[in-house]
């Protein structure tokens, strides 16, 4: 593959003569507040549906990115944050992916005065289950699980932990599904014309009102704690963990934890504390959200002892 | 600055104030600010670990805690010099070294948010 042409970045003054197709709602992620331009109308929409669970009202956002495809040269495709541009491609699918991994690292950036978990988590009512886990451990597909079986959702990736009251508040991204879980979330695979669904090429973004209507959890207090694995062929077995445990597993899925490592330790403290806490490994995802379900509505019958050793 | 391994039943060590730390169900998370490291310790660890103030040293400690659990005392003092040996090697005390592989073990990496995948 010899070089290919990428076209220079377009000026201030190019980007403001852009024809834009759609402008996106403002949607505030945390504490990252946003919109997304676009010259396509239809990822445009596709963008506004995605973040739906993200949108306000009466708010100016503070960052505007722009979506921009049918540029000259091989890379037709690009994304821009105000006057920057972030990334150029041949095809579509990396700039979606770099928009929705942005939000990401912004809201991270902007976390302000909460702790922020690498976690999923959802609630049953006013329940809380809190998923801390590293990449690939299966979060985004357990949660979309849960949302199947009545859960309401609050994140796939970044659990905000307010420090006074320790109620998670909502980061409604778009489920991020990797091509893994494509086959067991077959349904919530994004209905699109062609040209927009090219966008979507190596990872899905789902929102959660796509699997439900109502999806979006309110603030809510976390009752049960679940360090999820997925491994493949996996039975499914629940071991109830030291909270000790459990507070060290947290910590390690904290973003930017060092900066406020005392006050984060006890913010957590207290809410593992209150928590009750397990391992789930799980190769079945069916039998994982049972079994989720029933850990949050107070039966560990099927766990199977208490982790040893310290 | 002395070396873990220079601390016996005279010592009177005390908690470094570097350290913040969370005790649930009898046991200790310690977050040591300036080494970045996390470690759990044991309930028979985190014992000790609340006992070193500073006011008293080891061989006094060691003398109440056998009367405590019923345990001689020179095999408490034992338990109890190794205990605090690790938790110097670990930074965990002032004015002990740490030592620099026990630290590197137990550093704590923070998350990334994931990478876009270039679909």
């Amino acid at each position: 593959v010899g070089p290919i042409d990428v076209a220079p970045a377009l000026t201030a003054e190019e980007l403001a003569s852009v024809t834009w197709a759609h402008t996106t709602r403002t949607f505030a992620a945390l504490g990252h507040r946003f919109a997304v331009r676009s010259s396509g109308a239809g990822i445009g929409r596709y963008i506004d549906a995605m973040y739906a669970g993200c949108a306000v009202t009466g708010r100016d956002p503070a960052a505007l990115y722009s979506v921009l495809n049918g540029l000259p040269g091989d890379a037709p495709h690009a994304l821009y944050l105000g006057h920057d541009r972030m990334v150029q491609s041949a095809r579509p699918a990396p700039i979606l992916n770099h928009l929705t991994w942005h939000v990401n690292q912004r809201v991270i950036a902007e976390r302000g005065d909460r702790v922020l978990l690498h976690a999923a988590a959802a609630a049953l009512g006013e329940r809380g289950v809190l998923l801390p886990a590293a990449m690939e451990a299966g979060k985004t597909t357990l949660v979309a699980g849960l949302i199947r079986s009545g859960f309401r959702y609050l994140t796939d990736e970044a659990a905000a932990i307010d420090p006074d009251t320790l109620l998670v508040h909502p980061y409604a991204k778009p489920l991020s599904i990797d091509p893994g879980s494509w086959e067991v979330l077959a349904d919530l695979r994004p209905r699109l014309d062609p040209s927009t669904a090219a966008y979507l090429e190596g990872q899905w973004q789902v929102p959660a009102g796509a699997i439900r209507d109502d999806a979006i959890s309110e603030p809510v207090g976390v009752e049960v704690v679940i360090l999820p694995r997925y491994e493949l062929g996996a039975s499914t077995t629940v071991t109830r963990l030291r909270r000790s445990t459990a507070l060290v597993r947290a910590l390690e899925q904290t973003f930017r934890f060092h900066e406020r490592g005392a006050r984060d330790l006890d913010v957590l403290r207290r809410v593992v504390e209150r928590a009750r806490c397990y391992q789930l490994v799980s190769g079945d995802l069916a039998q994982a959200s049972a079994e989720v379900t029933r850990l949050v509505q107070g039966d560990d019958e099927h766990a199977i002892g208490t982790e040893v050793g310290a | 600055v002395t070396g873990a391994g220079e601390i016996g039943p005279g010592t009177s060590p005390s908690r470094s104030p570097e350290v913040a730390e969370a005790i649930l169900d009898g046991e200790a998370v310690l977050y040591h600010e300036r080494y970045r490291t996390v470690c759990v310790l044991n309930p028979s660890a985190t014992v000790i670990w609340s006992h070193l103030d500073g006011s008293g040293d080891l061989a006094t400690i060691a003398s109440e805690l056998a009367s405590v659990f019923g345990v001689r005392q020179d095999v408490v003092l034992g338990d109890v010099l190794d205990a605090v040996r690790d938790l110097g090697r670990r930074g965990l005390l002032a004015g002990v070294e740490a030592d620099a592989r026990t630290i590197e073990a137990l550093l704590l990496a923070e998350p990334e948010p994931h990478l876009p995948r270039d679909g």
